[in-house]
């Protein structure tokens, strides 16, 4: 496909796509780099898991076999009594990151955690960096809610999809910009000049989200003040154009939001990209689902039912403010279950 | 205001050919779904009894209403500017009748 050519939107099934499958002009492009991303990241949290089974349960001295010390990788060892250590089999580990350093932390009978127990860190070849795999872990443990959010997103982005043919205009090109601007970061060999064209379409991205939220505030703000009454037998038309201009809006903030979370996705910025997700979550709430009974009656496509276009699209309630908060803590955790190894 | 409640089941024969419910009446003769406050032109879920018709076919029919009046007076200007000719003409013819 010709870069310049706006795209006609592709109806695959996401599923199955990869990123690398389709044009990054086609309309189904963010959505699909957005899902490759946290594909990617969710089998990094399972390779993760693997070496934190391996590194914690099988490699600790006192409950695993000791042939295993010596293997890549390395060995975290408590500074707790035996008695204590023993204590482990019968419950779970908490350890605890903060501010670079690891703790243990043992679940007593009463359902509380002890007071932190430093823990060594023993490095023989190549170290994992224990907040990292507290992050993987996180990741693993909302795999359900990042799939979900996943899932949610790809609900409505087949009539976003929809709405983009053949649309255009200055604003519009901003979103085309950043794709275009990302398309070559990708294709850089440098990487100090990768980094720069990334953020310049970073920021592309981000101003054409802006300008477009605040166009469609301003169509919704004439539909909500009804001034299209003052211009007579032209009525159904004026609300006809508005509603026309509010999908478009709608759908490149949605493709935009999608691709900015997805480049953040794809350079492993997790944080940076629920702060996306979660920024999109209250435009949703804020002006979408907030409106959403007035753009449905405006709008002729919309049958006004809980299926209808614009309350399944305020319905587009992303949970991860959870997530995010989880990850952006200092202090990072993880709950690791007791396996007794008989090799 | 004339109000109307349907049945907003897509597959309900009583949606597809627009039937109308009484306001007490509370589920579909149909289906057995729960009626709800459509608009009496395109049938639209409204989501209370505060009106009759959808924003949309409310402008349309303000707009008809507002084409039809420009009409009207458009003819109601050519019948009283025919009528002013008649008179005159009719004036005149009199005055000839007259005049003999």
């Amino acid at each position: 496909m010709d870069k310049f050519n706006v795209p006609d939107g592709s109806n695959a099934d996401l599923t199955v796509l990869d990123s690398e499958d389709i044009s990054p002009y086609d309309a189904a492009y963010p959505v699909v780099l957005l899902a490759d991303g946290m594909k990617k990241r969710l089998a990094q949290a399972e390779t993760a898991a693997e070496r934190v089974y391996r590194a914690v349960v099988k490699q600790a001295p006192e409950i695993a076999q000791l042939q295993q010390s010596m293997r890549k990788g390395y060995r975290l060892v408590v500074d707790a009594s035996e008695s204590t250590l023993k204590a482990i089999e019968q419950g779970k580990i908490k350890l605890t990151a903060e501010n670079g350093k690891t703790y243990a932390q043992l679940l007593d009978a009463k359902g509380r955690y002890s007071t932190k127990l430093p823990i060594k860190k023993e490095v023989f070849a190549k170290g994992i960096d224990p907040v990292q795999i507290a992050n993987a872990m996180q990741m693993k443990a909302f795999q359900d809610q990042i799939e979900t959010i996943t899932e949610q997103i790809s609900v409505i982005d087949h009539s976003v999809r929809e709405v983009i043919q053949g649309q255009q205009n200055d604003r519009i090109g901003l979103y085309y910009s950043g794709v275009a601007l990302y398309v070559e970061a990708q294709n850089v060999t440098d990487g100090d000049m990768q980094q720069a064209l990334m953020a310049q379409s970073l920021r592309a991205l981000s101003e054409a989200t802006f300008q477009l939220l605040l166009t469609m505030k301003t169509d919704i703000q004439y539909l909500t003040d009804r001034e299209y009454e003052t211009v007579r037998g032209k009525r159904a038309e004026l609300i006809g154009s508005r509603i026309s201009n509010i999908n478009q809006s709608f759908a490149f903030i949605h493709q935009a939001t999608l691709l900015h979370a997805a480049i953040y996705c794809n350079q492993g910025e997790l944080p940076a990209m629920l702060t996306v997700l979660e920024e999109y979550s209250r435009f949703i709430e804020g002006t979408v689902a907030k409106n959403a009974p007035l753009l449905a009656q405006c709008d002729v496509s919309d049958n006004g039912t809980e299926n209808g276009i614009w309350k399944s699209r305020a319905k587009l309630q992303l949970d991860v403010a959870e997530i995010a908060k989880q990850l952006r803590n200092p202090e990072k955790t993880m709950y690791l279950g007791i396996v007794e190894v008989n090799e | 205001m004339g109000t109307v409640k349907g049945c907003i089941n897509e597959n309900c024969i009583a949606r597809q050919k627009k039937t109308c419910y009484k306001k007490t009446d509370e589920f579909c003769s149909k289906c057995g779904n729960k009626l709800s406050y459509v608009c009496a032109d395109c049938f639209k879920q409204l989501p209370d009894d505060s009106q009759k018709y959808c924003i949309t076919c409310a402008a349309k029919r303000k707009d008809t209403k507002d084409t039809v009046k420009n009409a009207v007076g458009k003819i109601g200007g050519g019948v009283f500017a025919v009528g002013g000719i008649v008179l005159s003409a009719g004036k005149v013819v009199a005055d000839v009748i007259r005049k003999k």
